[in-house]
């Protein structure tokens, strides 16, 4: 038999050997009713939307006149370990549609198959690519989800680490299998990758830091890590330290720790670390109770703690800012914090039937923001006057959104 | 093929007769794209899911659908896109402000047999590979329509179906001890 009949045959097995539940048409009904509600109501927000961006035109403000809008440098003063107070209880909705042309991203991102670096160099990526690197020379490193049985973790997002050659895509090196996660210092002069040993999870693997240039084989040996740890680098530290979340290969974390030459210390309290700004040093990260809480890296000690159910993010590059999520109703509510002491400074304005994919600190000091539809995507600059304006115009979705950040930290 | 939907929206409530039909038509048709839902998707609550928002997509449009020999094919295109926003929940949660979960390995995999192998490495597939198998092999769809419903071309439809199926040869061809009648070439 031949693979494709066999494929056939093996499809139609395994819809013979199933029994599906029939769904009353009550259920459909009833579902159908909640998409017209749905509809409705998204509908309506972005057309009041409009009407407002008609009122205000080429800028939306948010919650404050133009006049008083803040600055970057604007903080608001709350005492540390505090859940700060809302500056309001719902952000304003807008059309996607209204909003002004603005200043392309100041931010490495991927359009469609193509990385479009900050520096405007495009690279054409392999299938399948699930994060980027920079690497020697122009070049990058891409992780590819690369979906045989033996490479790939069970929430299928580890893969294939390749070079790809300064200036396309054509010529790639295969470095092997590791996390698809990448650290950069605040400065970009710094990477961090984990590769594991022998594509074997259990096997232990090492961890590389350096240059950017080390993202090569011509780089540093790395320093080996245990058997029985995968390691997810999360950012970095200074010069030397690597923050990153350590899992058993059946998934089960065993804590963030700090690593550099000199060896390595779990950071006291937390279960999971979500970003790390290296420019002040902090990390934030996950309580097992699953509160977000940014903390200091040597002693844990909790600098301050988001409010209940918002899930803090990236840090800017200046540290002074950090971005967050609080999910509901089945919408997300996105927000600025100031990093030193937790007061929300920004609500980021709804953008009415869209949802944010990701989210990233461009060089400008804006957030950008990758928002879709569900039938295309597109790249939104939010500054932190709140002002939205189209960065990428919305370009139509293939299997993933059309538009991704490469940068996580 | 281009079905013949007027457009997308909520509809004014459906009358009695319309719910009659809608209803035969769910009685025939609900199975079937089940399976496909279920083959997409790898299992069944994700495939109950699927259908249940793609019915109910179909019930709200189906006023305004004025052919219903279409209706199959607008159903399968709604599915299909329910299924490609249900595959990008993923990257959602990975791409939402909490970064990456963290990294699950899976440790080397046994098999109980040549099915078993092909239904893993079905699995395994991006979704768009895995969607015009689906459609090719299962279905039986040509490859014009199936770039018509899922609005790629036919170049890469052949481009995915080829690749996915020198991926399945190659997974073959490591298991040579469950793979002895296959012919690896053709």
């Amino acid at each position: 038999m031949n693979p494709e009949d066999l494929l056939t045959e093996v499809l139609r097995e395994r819809t013979e050997d199933t029994d599906y539940a029939s769904t009353p048409l009550a259920t459909v009904s009833k579902r159908a009713g909640a998409i017209r509600a749905r509809r409705r109501r998204t509908a309506i927000l972005a057309a009041a939307a409009a009407v407002a961006v008609v009122v205000v035109p080429g800028a939306v403000w948010l919650n404050r006149s133009p006049s008083s809008s803040p600055g970057p440098s604007q903080q608001v003063t709350t005492a540390p370990t505090q859940s700060p107070s809302a500056p309001s209880s719902k952000p304003p909705t807008v059309a996607l549609n209204s909003l002004p042309q603005g200043p392309k991203p100041r931010v490495d991102y991927i359009d469609g198959s193509t990385f479009i670096g900050i520096l405007g160099e495009r690279v054409t990526l392999p299938p399948g690519t699930e994060s980027v690197v920079r690497s020697r020379g122009g070049g990058l490193i891409v992780a590819t989800a690369r979906r045989s049985p033996e490479r790939v973790f069970t929430d299928g997002t580890a893969g294939n680490l390749e070079g790809l050659a300064p200036g396309n895509g054509s010529t790639t090196n295969d470095l092997g299998c590791g996390a698809t996660r990448f650290a950069w210092s605040v400065d970009g002069t710094l990477s961090a990758y984990w590769q594991m040993t022998g594509c074997d999870p259990t096997s232990g693997g090492k961890l590389f830091l350096g240059a950017l240039s080390t993202m090569s084989q011509a780089g540093p040996q790395g320093w080996p890590t245990p058997a029985g740890e995968v390691y997810q680098p999360v950012g970095i530290l200074g010069g030397a330290a690597v923050v990153v979340n350590v899992v058993t290969p059946q998934g089960v974390s065993a804590g963030v720790w700090v690593v550099d030459p000199t060896g390595r210390h779990r950071i006291p309290g937390l279960e999971a670390a979500l970003s790390v700004s290296g420019s002040t040093g902090v990390v934030a990260g996950e309580q097992a109770d699953g509160n977000s809480v940014v903390v200091d890296p040597s002693s844990g000690e909790v600098r301050w703690s988001a409010p209940p159910g918002w899930v803090l993010g990236s840090f800017s590059s200046d540290g002074a800012h950090i971005v967050a999520r609080k999910a509901g109703g089945g919408v997300s509510q996105y927000a600025v914090f100031d990093a030193h002491h937790g007061g929300r400074l920004l609500d980021v304005p709804a953008i009415g039937g869209t949802e944010v994919l990701q989210t990233a600190w461009g060089s400008d000091g804006a957030l950008m923001l990758v928002v879709d539809d569900h039938q295309s995507s597109a790249i939104v600059r939010c500054t932190l006057a709140g002002r939205l304006s189209i960065a990428a115009p919305a370009k139509p979705d293939g299997a993933v959104a059309h538009y991704r950040f490469v940068t996580t930290s | 093929m281009q079905h013949t939907i007027a457009r997308e929206g909520p509809t004014g409530s459906s009358s009695r007769a319309q719910d009659d039909e809608f209803e035969a038509w769910l009685v025939a048709r609900e199975r079937a794209l089940q399976r496909t839902a279920h083959l997409l998707s790898g299992d069944v609550h994700t495939a109950a899911d699927l259908v249940q928002e793609t019915l109910a997509k179909v019930y709200l449009s189906w006023d305004r659908i004025r052919d219903r020999d279409s209706v199959d094919a607008y159903a399968r295109r709604v599915l299909l896109n329910e299924y490609r926003t249900a595959w990008r929940r993923p990257v959602r949660r990975r791409e939402q402000v909490t970064d990456q979960v963290p990294d699950r390995a899976a440790p080397r995999q046994e098999y109980d047999d040549q099915h078993d192998l092909v239904w893993r490495f079905v699995g395994t597939l991006p979704p768009k590979q895995r969607a015009v198998l689906v459609l090719r092999f299962y279905e039986q769809l040509t490859e014009a329509e199936i770039a018509d419903l899922m609005g790629i071309s036919v170049g890469t439809v052949k481009s995915q179906s080829s690749r996915a199926l020198a991926a399945l040869r190659a997974t073959l061809h490591d298991h040579p001890e469950l793979t002895g009648d296959v012919e690896e070439d053709r």
